[in-house]
């Protein structure tokens, strides 16, 4: 009886501590919301009244429109270069073999070498290689920058029940390929789809890498830093977020439909 | 091993498919991370003209940095602050993670939680910056909340422009890089371990310990990179929200865009690089979680 | 068999994905094209004092052209000699422009919210031509330029900090003849551009490195001929502050002192850019003579004097002075609005923003002894792309020093090079115009425009240009009228404390910054 009781409030209570700090990081985004609607120009009190002024801002804007599309479309190519390259280089460095910790530590070197300093190296290679910038560039230095995360969380998944899963498929006389893609892929499929949405929102939110290398080309991070740190900061920029989040929330919910439906079907 | 015909040809042969798979990964970042880094890396050692460098060898850019003593202070403030977020990232994660990944029944609603905490992070880090501004100025909401309970009399200037302010953004901002690799390790525990080891006479706490805590462990490292490595790169929430706060990236975009030094920048780096590769490779070494992690 | 389940999940959420990301895509790319208005929607107040502006001027084309038009040549770059042109009626003087083809201008610049209000200014006024602007702040433009971007643009702008360098260290742009700017004349040109040792008379040598050298190819000698940096805006740096907790008139803030002020400890800051406070900070200490005269010139102090400034800074940030360090215009804008800090270091246009955010604000009017204003100039590089354009640039960049352009930045406290021209008077107004930079009174008291019960402190602290309706006919200046903050333009040129150059010590400045923030 008393284990039941404590284990009940014990489980309300790490529920209720999640729900708290998940509150408290969506304090800046409610505060976001709530002001993005100020008729005032205060992104904080007082607030002002009802207006949607700020969103028609952000749609005439041609800068962002053009901006979002940029963004959009390398955010998509960054995901599907990240997780073909995660899938690949993981099952390989989960094996035993010379040379792997440098191997590993190599690509670790993606995220740990400062993005201005390795935008600054990539920028003047490409000066001298005398290579115009265009959305492509943005791919390979987004990617670098990407791959680490999703390859980190990847290995983390490979442990002996997987590696004996797979020994005794191919034992049972299944090819290598058979062996990927029905016992490996179905059992990493979540970290798959992380490496996707990473690489995606990592290359969707990348800035410092991005101004040496994309000169002209215009993507939502480059023209909200441009926008941030020239003009006060007006419920414009509020206006903006909300539609992001609203977007995200939109996937959410997509991704959300299928989980459900694919359990459904089962 | 087998040591039969058919094991041995497949062990070539799977050699053979453990290149073709690994080429096109370590070829994409040969080029394009080798290059960068490597030129980086060189012109560190240049001698400065502003905007270029001048072909050569010196150790001076180094040597300044090196003898220095506010170089030396803005290192280990960086390493201590960094730290200082992994560590709070972890304490606040770890059962956030653990509700997640134990107490919620069901892939949908676990990726779907996890999901939720992610969705912030769409928004552009500037505006997430300046979003913090009317939630901790002195006009803004968690003053005036805590003003109305009665907690303080007047308006605290400490939520802002402090190292205590930049702590709590950057926690509250990657302590969700903390929670995603933790959940993941847990997804793959037996749940009927935590029964046996019950059954068995272990107490909670015992089979807490041995058991969640034991299999989360990688996660928790990876955790700990993941948030080391960003805090130790972001430059532009201390700018804005420290006030005279000061870390080492913020010095090499100085360097690289007010002075146009490229030497110095590439040189100071090149020393974050390798003080952070340090960090990150003790914490691999942890418990010997490295054969744990793959 | 249970592994079917997460496999279908996988290529369901998977395929979901990437279809949500297509649709959105194309959908995206869809209504851009289609759907939001065409007029973009700013700030109406500016858009009805620039149409007013604009209607009296544009379609009357002047039929005294000049007997040769730049033709569209592609090797050749077409020279008018200002000799052969003879000016029009004004305000209607503009030549016609060198095609009537589609054509697109790459720019990139400082983004400062009214540069794209211009660059649609131009769109308006010739259909044909589109300009796409990049806009980012003042060290990544300077970064990309730097790592050899500025080749993809047909101009790139250019800080006084750093105009030198990136011309000469990098070789980002090159050099372009004054002559195929029409504009470019004597008798247009503020004196302070055409020869700024006869303005600053108190310190010639600043003038010379300040202005001169790191605008003309050849110094001195290459002065109006060729331009490595096009001068087009300067503005001069005071203090910022808020007459509601600093209640005096700006005639009697004086000095980069006040900032120092423990009375408003903690509710003070300074900017976060190293080479912008150690100018200003070596100004005050230079002028005032608290530390000795300085062995190059004013703004290039060596390492000693370099440090001698970061150690007097470090006493103040350690008693507590400095509540933050604003990295760039927009933060500080906001850190005035909401009232956060009290005075800062500024220029005109962040009095303004604070403005109309409804928060007065006021703009110092610093002695010379003080320190003086610390003033910069933005200009124009360009970078000879694409043969074919060069005619359409160099018509933009004309188009940038007339008056039109003038009279919409002055709204907004920029000053152009090319204030003194006739067609700027006209454009402006008589009252603008004076109230800009003769130091007059507006025609109409202060209290017509910011209606309401308060101090005059105040209320003259709220007055905005871009909201008042200004009089296009000669009028009396009203005594309960708003006087400008800043004074009349010849005053504070000569005013002018430090200008802002690219420093031989560049690295030891950003040193000495580094230790000042980690004491």
């Amino acid at each position: 009886m008393t284990k039941l009781r404590s284990a009940f409030t014990y489980k309300s209570f790490l529920g209720g501590y999640t729900f708290l700090l998940l509150l408290f990081v969506y304090l800046p985004i409610v505060a976001m919301i709530f002001f993005s609607f100020n008729a005032g120009r205060s992104i904080s009190f007082p607030f002002e009244g009802f207006s949607t002024a700020w969103y028609m801002e952000i749609f005439a804007d041609k800068y962002i429109r053009i901006s979002v599309i940029n963004s959009l479309l390398i955010g998509v190519l960054v995901g599907i270069i990240c997780t073909l390259l995660t899938i690949s280089t993981g099952l390989v460095l989960r094996k035993e073999f010379r040379g792997k910790d440098t191997i590993f530590y190599f690509f670790m070197l993606g995220i740990i070498f400062p993005g201005i300093s390795y935008g600054l190296g990539m920028g003047l290679i490409l000066r001298s290689a005398g290579v115009t910038t265009s959305l492509l560039s943005g791919l390979p230095v987004h990617s670098i920058w990407a791959i680490p995360w999703c390859l980190l969380i990847l290995l983390m998944r490979f442990d002996p029940e997987l590696r004996s899963l797979e020994d005794t498929a191919r034992s049972l006389g299944a090819n290598e390929w058979r062996v990927f893609r029905e016992v490996t892929l179905p059992m990493i499929s979540p970290q798959v789809l992380v490496a996707f949405l990473f690489g995606f929102i990592l290359s969707w939110g990348e800035l410092i890498r991005s101004i040496f290398v994309l000169g002209g080309v215009h993507t939502i991070p480059l023209h909200v830093y441009g926008w941030v740190t020239s003009l006060p900061f007006t419920p414009a920029l509020y206006a903006l977020g909300t539609i992001i989040v609203a977007f995200s929330y939109v996937v959410l919910i997509v991704i959300g439909i299928f989980l459900r439906k694919g359990l459904k079907v089962v | 091993m087998s040591t039969s015909k058919s094991g041995r040809r497949s062990l070539s042969a799977g050699k053979r498919l453990d290149w073709i798979l690994l080429a096109p990964g370590l070829a994409w970042f040969s080029i394009f991370l080798l290059a960068p880094v490597g030129f980086i890396i060189v012109i560190s050692f240049f001698g400065f003209t502003p905007g270029g460098y001048i072909p050569g060898f010196t150790l001076e850019h180094y040597a300044r940095v090196i003898t220095d003593p506010s170089s030396q202070t803005l290192l280990l403030f960086s390493v201590r602050l960094s730290l200082t977020v992994t560590a709070l990232s972890l304490l606040i994660g770890y059962p956030v993670a653990y509700f997640i990944g134990m107490k919620m029944k069901g892939m949908v609603k676990k990726t779907l939680f996890l999901l939720l905490f992610l969705t912030p992070f769409w928004v552009e880090y500037s505006t997430r910056t300046v979003a913090w501004l009317p939630v901790l100025g002195q006009g803004g909401i968690l003053n005036r909340v805590l003003m109305g309970v009665g907690i303080i009399s007047e308006p605290s200037a400490l939520f802002l422009f402090s190292e205590f302010s930049v702590t709590m953004v950057m926690v509250l901002g990657y302590f969700l890089f903390m929670i995603f690799p933790i959940v993941f390790a847990m997804l793959e525990m037996d749940p009927t371990l935590l029964e046996q080891a019950e059954v068995l006479g272990a107490s909670r706490w015992k089979a807490f310990y041995h058991v969640t805590f034991k299999v989360s462990l990688p996660g928790v490292v990876v955790g700990c990179i993941f948030v080391f490595v960003i805090s130790m790169a972001d430059f532009a929430t201390p700018r804005v929200l420290g006030g005279a706060v000061m870390t080492m990236p913020q010095v090499v975009v100085m360097q690289t865009t007010s002075a146009a030094n490229f030497p110095l920048a590439s040189a100071y780096a090149t020393i974050l690089v390798v003080v952070t590769m340090v960090v990150v490779m003790l914490l691999l070494r942890v418990a010997d979680v490295r054969r744990l992690i793959y | 068999m249970t592994e079917e389940k997460p496999r279908r999940d996988f290529l369901k959420i998977g395929s979901a994905a990437v279809i949500a990301g297509i649709i959105a895509g194309v959908g995206g790319y869809y209504a851009g094209g289609a759907g939001a208005p065409a007029v973009p929607v700013t700030k109406t107040v500016t858009q009805t004092e620039t149409e007013t502006v604009t209607q009296t001027a544009t379609k009357t084309v002047v039929t005294q052209t000049p007997t040769k038009t730049p033709t569209v040549t592609p090797t050749v770059t077409p020279t008018v000699t200002p000799e052969v042109i003879t000016y029009g009626v004004y305000p209607n003087y503009q030549q016609p422009p060198p095609t009537t083809e589609p054509t697109l201008i790459k720019r990139a610049g400082i983004s400062m919210g009214w540069p794209l209000e211009t660059d649609t200014m131009f769109e308006r006024n010739w259909s044909n031509y589109t300009i796409d602007a990049w806009t980012v702040d003042i060290g990544s433009l300077v970064g990309a330029g730097i790592t050899g971007k500025s080749y993809e643009f047909d101009i790139y702008d250019d800080h006084s900090g750093l105009a030198g360098l990136l011309f000469d260290m990098v070789g980002g742009y090159k050099g372009f003849d004054i002559k195929n700017l029409p504009r470019w004349r004597e008798e247009n040109i503020a004196p302070v551009v055409w020869d700024p040792p006869s303005v600053l008379t108190q310190d010639p040598l600043m003038a010379e490195k300040g202005y001169i050298e790191p605008a003309w190819v050849g110094g001195r000698e290459g002065m109006h001929k060729t331009a490595k940096c096009l001068w087009r805006f300067y503005n001069s740096d005071s203090v910022c502050y808020n007459p509601e907790f600093i209640e005096r008139p700006p005639s009697e803030v004086n000095s980069w002192a006040e900032i120092l002020n423990r009375e408003w400890k903690g509710k003070a800051s300074i900017q976060d850019i190293d080479v912008i406070v150690i100018a200003e900070w070596a100004a005050y200490l230079f002028r005032s003579g608290q530390i000795g005269p300085p062995e190059i010139c004013v703004n290039d102090p060596t390492p000693t004097e370099i440090n001698q400034i970061i150690d007097f800074l470090i006493d103040h940030k350690k008693a507590g002075q400095f509540k933050a360090f604003w990295p760039d215009l927009g933060f500080a804008s906001s850190l005035h609005i909401l009232r956060e800090i009290v005075i800062s270091d500024a220029w005109q246009p962040a009095v303004y923003f604070g403005r109309e955010a409804g928060v007065p604000h006021y703009y110092g009017e610093l002695d010379f002894s003080e320190g003086g204003y610390r003033c910069w100039y933005w200009g124009s590089g360009v970078t000879f792309r694409e043969e074919k354009l060069m005619p359409s640039v160099y018509f933009l960049l004309d188009w940038k020093l007339s008056g039109e352009h003038q009279a919409f930045q002055t709204t907004l406290g920029y000053t152009d090079a090319t204030y003194t021209s006739r067609e700027s008077k006209e454009f402006c107004g008589p009252e603008l115009y004076d109230w800009s930079f003769n130091g007059k009174k507006t025609y109409k008291p202060t209290e017509e425009a910011v209606p309401g019960e308060m101090p005059a402190l105040i209320r003259n602290a709220l007055f905005l240009p871009e909201t008042y309706t200004w009089s296009k006919e000669k009028g009396t200046p009203d005594p309960e009228g708003n006087l400008r903050d800043g004074e009349d333009i010849k005053t504070r040129d000569s005013k002018t404390g430090t200008i802002q150059v690219f420093a031989t010590y560049g690295t030891e400045i950003t040193e000495g910054w580094k230790r000042f923030k980690a004491s």
